[in-house]
């Protein structure tokens, strides 16, 4: 199924992603108009495209089977403890197209740096938030069915590979694809995100709430530049 | 219920109907979700032209929201625009579709108010979309021309994003009449702002000054989320408030838009909606019939606090409001923008460098004023005033969210400012002369702007204050006979100069407290002119200046730049009880560092001896501050000067642009700078390096070094590696950019073909990494020594020393390291 999804700009996360520090950093009125003219100019001009498609699950004691056509299996022991008790999966992709990609392209060749680096910073949250749209709208689906949902989980986070990338976007079959991967099994367009999330029907599942998009709680990766909670760096 | 409803109710906040005060009255909910959900509306229609195709459903919607209980109609014309029919190759049709939609919702109740209903045109207003503020106005006035002839009572503009297009269709409106009633909602995104950043207070400024009967918010969010932005309408707004929340925060069920909330979720939410402020409550997106009834139901006891008037006025600009009242500190209006007696700003001005007359803008903010004057007569110049008043207006704007004032003595020369302007201005000035009155009074009114009347006549400024106050009571009648708000109307009582008229000082004085007292206005007085011709000078203006705010004065034109004269203005602010605790005082002493402090603290003998003595600022120095504050669009002048009073473009270099940028780095790496400060900076440096460029050439000067630079195989994030670039050009390195996704070999390739000193290697994820040890490797095989520089997010030092290569954690990290780096190959 495809969906037209809402380009939102969020200013503090789009200063984040850029090191905004609130207690340090002392902004400048010319920055925050142009986040106030980038906003307008993006949020008119691009519609992230998104995808969702559901299939059964089945959990075993060595590996995770997404039960496609041609079905694939997840080989990931943090996902694993993710999906315990799930018997459904939803496999989510989103994009913010090759047109943003131009986008940023055409503001470098004319030397725009700070707006090619904010608007990519935008996009980087308008993709997050996005996928949060879609997110809100697979906890639709599964509750008209009497499931509840984990949170996303994407390849690339914790030990679930990148290349699940490409089984991903495979099982969401699109006659002419809006994304796809590279060999590196990166994602192109630039601002694109692929994600599964599962279907259970446990209630007490403790971080199980699909709202939640802070995944910085159980992301590994403690030198993460972006990462929200206090990180080793700090603490050493 | 009759149609005086909007006269009674709009105008005072009450109405004849609520005999319990504030009742809180529903309207009706939506018509185009509902039309989709009737399947009465294919996707890519236009849900206007259903008024002629089926117009028996329309007014059955309506009959079903007036058998709900709805407290009023509106019409289904929301997009019946010529700008947004042109789409469908309608917009012929524009008087008719919107004639019929108020034929049609008076057919269903012929009791009920309607209001004509008036959404977005879906385009932009220029610079950024391709109309222009007429253009926009001229649609939305054959809309509302139509939807007046056909007798709609009120006018509901509704779902915009943008407070600039709001006001057009206000105006469009007013165009028609001033007494025809108008309620104004904007939609808002999270962080409570408009698409194009407008925030609720500047929405408040610019709307009543246009006389915006009703205000509030609409669509966007649910009932829940809305009484959050409310609250804040409530603490500024003098007009009742409106609210129209959706049916919940869509979900997408099935490939359809579905809303959650049920009638009795809604029902719910009128009391909290009613307790933030909302005297009128309607329904958006998703809302039915059912939904409006049970609201109905829910507000037959529920009252909404009463709808106070502020005693506060504001000017607002690009998304900065200020506020001017008997507990608001004193409004500082920056009055250096003003070429006389200033032989640079003038010049500035005549050869149209409006970015460098803007930056004097901006650094008066930074100095405590709130508000720019923008002043630009010349006496022969090639560009008109209104042209000149025009572009700098474009200019500050495009650095400064704070308001402006538009000061010349000819109105005509306002009105093209006064269409690219945004926020609520202050039209500075009008004397008691009835034509420049009565045609600055009706650009005020039509532009929702504030005025400034001064009290002089054609034989001059009478000595007495009780004259002066006879032509301020004419100015003020005038201008509120034009439809201007009391509030918005300002009188300048005169400051004669202390050397010349002593004994008439106080005739200024008395006619502060008269007309405030007697006419309700605020006043603003202009203050420099008091020392004029006599010596030490700023004495005499601050001490006038505090005497005047004791007698109630509520903003100044000032030089915000004069020594200590912000400060004096803030402690009297604590004096005189408009800083209540002395909170603000307290606050700003916090932000004045210690040595400053106790250069502020020097006695006034040493002000006046280093003063004198004060060498004149360095003009390196101001360029090194423009590219640190990203001014590019100053740099290039300041670097004619410089040249041309003999300076070498080496010098400059290496004296001012590579000096800002390392302390634009050192700000960044202490995080005083985040990304985007760093890259402003930097690119105000390449600018005025472009410029040097060819005369760097003509003196044979070499770069520093080459370096090639990649993002590599298998990786397409580019961002990161641009920023390198410009950092290491700006240092003086020539940087061949093989792009993005690029092959090992041709890196290595590039850089033994230009004899590279250095390659520096981007990736950001872990699957794309290895190809730089690949490059590593490729250099060790054909035993040629380059030194390897990679970065990017996943990148550490521990993986650069594993595969021989050194790690650069940032863009200005990578300029130390690559200047490092050629350091050692010479010496080698």
């Amino acid at each position: 199924m495809h969906y037209n999804l809402k380009f939102v700009c969020i200013q503090n996360e789009t200063y984040r992603y850029l090191g905004y520090d609130p207690e340090r950093t002392q902004n400048w009125d010319s920055v925050d108009l142009l986040f106030n003219q980038l906003c307008q100019e993006l949020s008119s001009k691009f519609i992230p495209f998104g995808y969702i498609k559901t299939y059964d699950l089945n959990v075993q004691d060595q590996a995770m089977t997404i039960e496609t056509p041609m079905p694939w299996q997840l080989e990931s022991q943090d996902l694993k403890k993710h999906f315990e008790d799930c018997q459904k999966v939803s496999l989510i992709a989103l994009t913010l197209g090759t047109e943003f990609d131009d986008f940023l392209a055409e503001s470098l060749q004319q030397d725009a740096y700070t707006k090619a680096v904010m608007a990519d910073a935008m996009g980087s949250a308008a993709a997050e938030e996005a996928a949060n749209q879609l997110s809100a709208i697979v906890k639709e689906l599964a509750e008209a069915q009497g499931f509840n949902i984990t949170s996303r989980y994407s390849p690339g986070y914790g030990d679930l590979p990148l290349d699940k990338n490409q089984n991903i976007l495979q099982s969401l079959k699109d006659d002419e694809p809006k994304i796809k991967t590279l060999e590196s099994f990166l994602l192109s367009p630039r601002k694109s995100i692929t994600a599964l999330i599962g279907w259970h029907q446990e209630k007490d599942r403790a971080w199980v709430s699909a709202n939640c998009t802070s995944n910085c709680q159980i992301c590994t990766f403690y030198n993460c530049p972006y990462r929200k909670t206090k990180n080793l760096k700090d603490v050493n | 219920m009759n149609r005086d409803f909007f006269n009674n109710h709009a105008n005072r906040g009450q109405s004849p109907f609520c005999t319990e005060g504030q009742r809180v009255l529903v309207g009706d909910g939506a018509m185009g979700t509902y039309l989709q959900t009737l399947g009465l509306w294919p996707t890519g229609s236009c849900p206007e032209m259903l008024n002629m195709t089926k117009p028996e459903a329309i007014t059955k919607i309506h009959r079903e929201y007036a058998q709900a209980g709805a407290q009023w109609l509106k019409t289904n014309t929301f997009g019946a625009n010529p700008i947004k029919l042109e789409s469908f190759s309608l917009e012929n049709k524009t008087a008719d579709l919107n004639k019929r939609g108020v034929y049609l919702a008076k057919k269903a109740s012929p009791d009920l108010p309607i209001w004509g209903d008036i959404g977005p045109t879906g385009k932009l207003l220029q610079p950024l979309g391709e109309f222009s503020l007429d253009e926009i106005i001229s649609a939305f006035y054959i809309q509302a021309k139509a939807l007046k002839e056909e007798g709609a009572d009120g006018f509901l503009i509704e779902t915009m994003g943008d407070l600039a297009e709001s006001k057009a269709a206000v105006m469009a409106i007013r165009a028609l009449g001033s007494n025809l009633k108008i309620a104004c909602t904007l939609t808002f995104e999270p962080g409570w702002r408009t698409l194009s950043g407008d925030d609720a207070e500047t929405i408040i400024s610019v709307l009543q000054a246009l006389n915006v009967d009703i205000l509030g918010v609409n669509c966007g969010f649910g009932p829940d989320e809305m009484p959050e932005v409310l609250k804040q309408f409530a603490a500024f707004s003098d007009k009742p408030l409106l609210v129209q929340p959706n049916a919940g925060l869509p979900l997408l069920k099935n490939n359809q838009t579905v809303f959650p909330a049920t009638p009795q979720d809604m029902a719910q939410a009128v009391e909290p909606l009613a307790k933030a402020g909302a005297i009128f409550i309607g329904g958006c997106c998703g809302t039915t019939p059912q939904h409006i009834e049970a609201m109905v139901k829910a507000a037959a006891n529920t009252k909404a606090p009463p709808t106070v008037e502020k005693d506060f006025s504001s000017f607002s600009g690009f998304g900065q409001t200020v506020y001017l009242g008997p507990n608001q500190p004193l409004l500082l209006i920056g009055e250096r923008i003003n070429p006389t007696a200033r032989k640079k700003l003038a010049e500035n001005l005549r050869q149209e460098r409006y970015d460098l007359v803007a930056k004097e803008a901006k650094s008066q903010i930074e100095a405590g004023a709130s508000m720019i004057d923008l002043n630009v007569s010349l006496p022969v110049a090639k560009v008109p005033e209104d042209q000149r008043l025009k572009e700098l207006t474009l200019a500050v704007q495009r650095i400064v969210k704070h308001p402006i004032s538009l000061d010349t003595p000819h109105p005509q020369n306002m009105e093209a400012a006064l269409k690219v302007m945004r926020g609520k201005p202050l039209l500075n000035s009008a004397t008691d002369d009835d034509d420049s009155l009565l045609a600055i009074s009706s650009l005020a009114a039509k532009y929702g702007s504030a005025i400034l009347g001064l009290t002089l006549n054609k034989k001059g400024i009478p000595n007495t204050w009780q004259g002066r106050f006879a032509i301020a009571k004419y100015i003020v009648e005038t201008a509120l006979s034009h439809g201007i708000n009391l509030k918005d109307i300002y009188i300048d009582g005169l400051t004669l100069t202390a050397g010349a008229s002593q004994s008439e000082l106080p005739e200024t004085l008395k006619l502060i407290r008269a007309v405030k007292e007697d006419l309700g206005v605020k006043t603003i007085l202009g203050v420099s002119n008091v020392s004029h011709g006599l010596p030490l000078r700023p004495y005499l203006t601050t001490a006038f200046l505090i005497m005047a705010m004791e007698a109630g004065l509520d903003a100044a034109l000032v030089n915000p730049m004069q020594e200590d004269l912000v400060l004096f203005t803030k402690a009297a602010d604590v004096l005189t009880g408009r800083d209540k605790n002395a909170v603000k005082y307290i606050n700003l002493a916090a932000t004045i560092t210690p040595q400053k402090e106790k250069s502020k603290t020097k006695s006034k003998a040493k002000v006046i001896a280093s003063k004198k003595t004060k060498p004149k600022r360095n003009q390196r120095d101001m360029l090194k501050d423009e590219i640190l504050l990203g001014n590019k669009n100053i740099v290039v002048s300041t670097l004619k000067e410089l040249i041309a009073q003999g300076v070498s473009p080496l010098d400059l270099v290496n004296s001012c642009i590579v000096s800002a940028l390392n302390e634009a780095g050192g700000r960044y790496d202490k995080k005083e700078y985040f990304l985007p400060q760093l890259l402003m900076a930097a690119e105000a440096a390449q600018t005025g390096l472009a410029y040097l460029h060819p005369l760097l050439q003509e003196t044979g000067a070499q770069p520093q070094g080459t370096v090639v630079l990649a993002t590599v195989k298998g990786d397409i994030h580019d961002i990161g590696k641009s920023i390198v670039k410009l950092m290491l050009e700006n240092h003086g390195f020539s940087v061949i950019d093989l792009g993005k996704d690029v092959e090992p070999s041709l890196i290595v390739e590039t850089a033994l073909s230009n004899q590279a000193d250095i390659i520096a290697l981007s990736a950001l994820m872990t699957t794309t990494m290895p190809q730089m040890q690949v490059v590593c490797q490729m250099l060790e095989e054909k035993k040629v020594f380059i030194p390897v520089l990679v970065g990017g997010a996943i990148v550490n030092a521990e993986y650069a020393q594993e595969i021989g290569a050194t790690y650069g954690a940032d863009a200005t990290d990578a300029v130390r390291l690559a200047l490092k780096l050629l350091k050692k190959e010479g010496g080698t």
